[in-house]
């Protein structure tokens, strides 16, 4: 009986078969921007035009040509799933423009995940025709975050240094299309290190125009500008909390470069590493409790991180004769790094628990990678020759990049906070 | 009178037919000589042979028999029933190895296409260092045809989820599993899972 009661038993108790899928697809996703009815052109550019060129920017996405679309559906009614299936498009926009109040556009849109057959995002926007490119940006930010799961980050800004002739150094601040470049502070002597407030409105960077390198905080609106009071003691490699309430910084003090926290409330200086080796390079954790940095402690330069309220220090690379400039992704958990082999050095990301170092670049003098704020993609700067440009990259090395080329050097590209 | 010399003549003429037939059969014999000795010959060789083979087998088979009763005895006691179990179950296991590894060797072929094909049209999401995975149930038909899928266990990423979802959806068919064993199949394949991992290579 009970010998009867385990064979019927045996069959049920067997483990269903599992198939593992890691790899993916190497296509990018299709979207599909469709054209919004009485939409407005902003130069000579619609608002679809607009948003597909931001989705697209970062090569994170293919887009389907408007002219190769079955349709233009502008509501739920007349959008049929299988028409954009046929054409592997994968994700959809559509919109529709209320422009009966020619100064304040109602803009509802929404987007549909052609594969589950269903509405992601509905989303509804309004406001003056002459914002038509920052409206399309946070029309932008709103489908890729509902794609992606990310933050979009269309409307955050790069901060750089343009190295334009021989004794100029310019610090310009742009959208991080490119577009809108603002001229930020122009001197005759070097500019370095440009670090952005987490609110967006202050800049700290380093500038030599006293003969030293001193830290400068610029406020973006007013243009006011003042250094950090050190002494006349050489300060450099300013990084802004992301809480707002220090600036970690390196300062040195009888010649020897070491980490220093400046508090912006009480404007005092509190000294964070105590080494006859070089400490530079400081880098603020997402919550600002550690900091990762770069010494040369053990003969050759490596990642370590520093636990701010204990002291206490860590070293993280192992791997590799330079591994410097690191910087936390927004997880907190994993960096992206300089790591250099025999004179090549990539662009390299690498969890913090793991010994792993994993090369994301491929060109060989890459240096000072800036992550999006979502953490997706990498900027950096690099060389052809002795002209420097900035390239980027997303994490998953789908799509690489390179931004438009500058007369002159580029150098140190920072990329801005979000905005709330 | 008549009886006595039909007799007679009928006898002198068996008689003749007699001579004739003997002076013949003796003609035949010096003619043929080779041939009518060789069954002779046979004979007698054949004879000697069952002689010889014949007495020796008397004697032994009842040794033979003898032995032979004590050996089933042995057998049916002790080793023979072990022994033919021992000799089924080996038969058994073999059967079955070649079996299961005939089967393994033909779902692993079908787990390495769908593999490939799921692969291809998933759009992974870009996340760094994220290990989550989602583990979705299929319901396939012989034919291939998806008859239905379902979220098993989330990975409670709603992005992650939705990409795994989508590339099933827009599969509908997987057609490696059609010229599969039928049994193989309804083992294997007619419900299983999908795990969609976000590392891995």
């Amino acid at each position: 009986m009970f010998f009867l009661f385990f064979l019927i038993l045996s069959p049920l108790s067997e483990s269903k078969l599992k198939i593992e899928i890691t790899q993916g697809s190497e296509t990018l996703p299709k979207i599909a921007i469709v054209p919004f009815r009485n939409e407005i052109l902003s130069g000579s550019k619609s608002i679809s035009s607009l948003i597909e060129a931001n989705m697209t920017l970062f090569g994170e996405f293919n887009s389907l040509k408007k002219n190769e679309m079955l349709s233009y559906p502008h509501s739920e009614e007349n959008f049929y799933y299988r028409d954009w299936k046929l054409l592997e498009v994968d994700f959809v926009v559509i919109g529709n423009v209320d422009n009966s109040n020619l100064n304040n556009l109602d803009i509802n849109y929404l987007v549909f995940d052609v594969g589950l057959r269903k509405i992601i995002l509905k989303g509804d926007i309004s406001g003056n025709p002459n914002e038509l490119e920052q409206i399309s940006k946070i029309i932008s930010n709103r489908a890729y975050q509902s794609i992606t799961g990310l933050d979009g980050v269309f409307n955050t800004k790069l901060a750089y240094i343009l190295n334009p002739s021989k004794n100029s150094y310019k610090i310009y601040i742009s959208d991080i299309d490119g577009s809108d470049e603002q001229l930020l502070f122009n001197s005759s002597s070097p500019l370095m290190s440009p670090s952005w407030s987490a609110d967006r409105k202050k800049l700290a960077y380093v500038s030599f125009e006293k003969g030293y390198p001193e830290i400068y905080i610029q406020d973006l609106f007013t243009g006011n500008r003042s250094s950090i009071d050190t002494l006349g003691m050489s300060n450099s490699a300013p990084v802004w909390s992301p809480n707002s309430k220090y600036i970690a910084f390196v300062m040195s003090m009888s010649g020897n470069p070491d980490i220093y926290l400046y508090n912006l409330r009480n404007k005092k200086i509190s000294r964070l590493t105590r080494h006859y080796g070089i400490d530079t390079e400081p880098a603020w954790s997402p919550n600002s409790k550690k900091l990762l940095f770069t010494s040369n402690r053990s003969g050759s330069p490596q990642i370590y991180e520093l636990i701010i309220s204990s002291g206490r220090i860590k070293r993280i690379t192992l791997d590799g004769d330079y591994n410097a400039r690191a910087r936390y992704f927004p997880n907190g958990k994993d960096i992206v790094l300089v790591h250099g082999n025999n004179g090549i050095f990539h662009i390299a990301t690498k969890n913090l628990k793991s010994r792993f170092i994993n090369s994301i670049s491929k060109t060989s003098l890459d240096e000072s990678p800036t992550i999006s704020p979502n953490g997706n993609i990498i900027i950096y700067a690099t060389k052809k020759k002795t002209q420097g440009f900035l390239a980027g990259l997303t994490i998953n090395g789908k799509s690489k990049f390179t931004l438009p080329v500058q007369e002159g050097s580029v150098r140190e590209p920072a990329w801005s906070p979000l905005v709330n | 009178m008549t009886n006595f010399s039909i007799g007679f003549i009928s006898s002198l003429v068996i008689h003749i037919l007699l001579f004739l037939f003997l002076t013949l059969d003796f003609s035949l014999k010096n003619t043929k000589e080779n041939f009518s000795s060789i069954p002779i010959k046979f004979i007698s060789l054949s004879k000697e042979i069952k002689e010889i083979v014949a007495m020796p087998q008397k004697k032994s088979i009842k040794k033979l028999e003898s032995n032979a009763q004590s050996l089933i005895e042995v057998i049916k006691t002790k080793d023979e029933p072990i022994l033919d179990i021992f000799a089924q179950e080996n038969l058994k296991t073999e059967l079955n190895n070649f079996n299961l590894a005939k089967e393994n060797m033909e779902v692993q072929l079908r787990i390495n296409l769908i593999q490939k094909r799921i692969n291809s049209v998933w759009k992974k999401p870009s996340m760094i260092n994220q290990d989550i995975q989602v583990e979705i149930t299929i319901n396939l038909a012989p034919s291939g045809e998806i008859l239905s899928f379902a979220l098993l266990n989330s990975s409670k990423n709603k992005v992650f989820d939705d990409s795994a979802l989508a590339a099933i959806s827009n599969i509908s068919f997987l057609p490696e599993v059609i010229n599969l064993d039928r049994s193989y199949f309804e083992k294997n394949f007619r419900s299983f899972n999908l795990v969609f991992k976000s590392i891995g290579n």
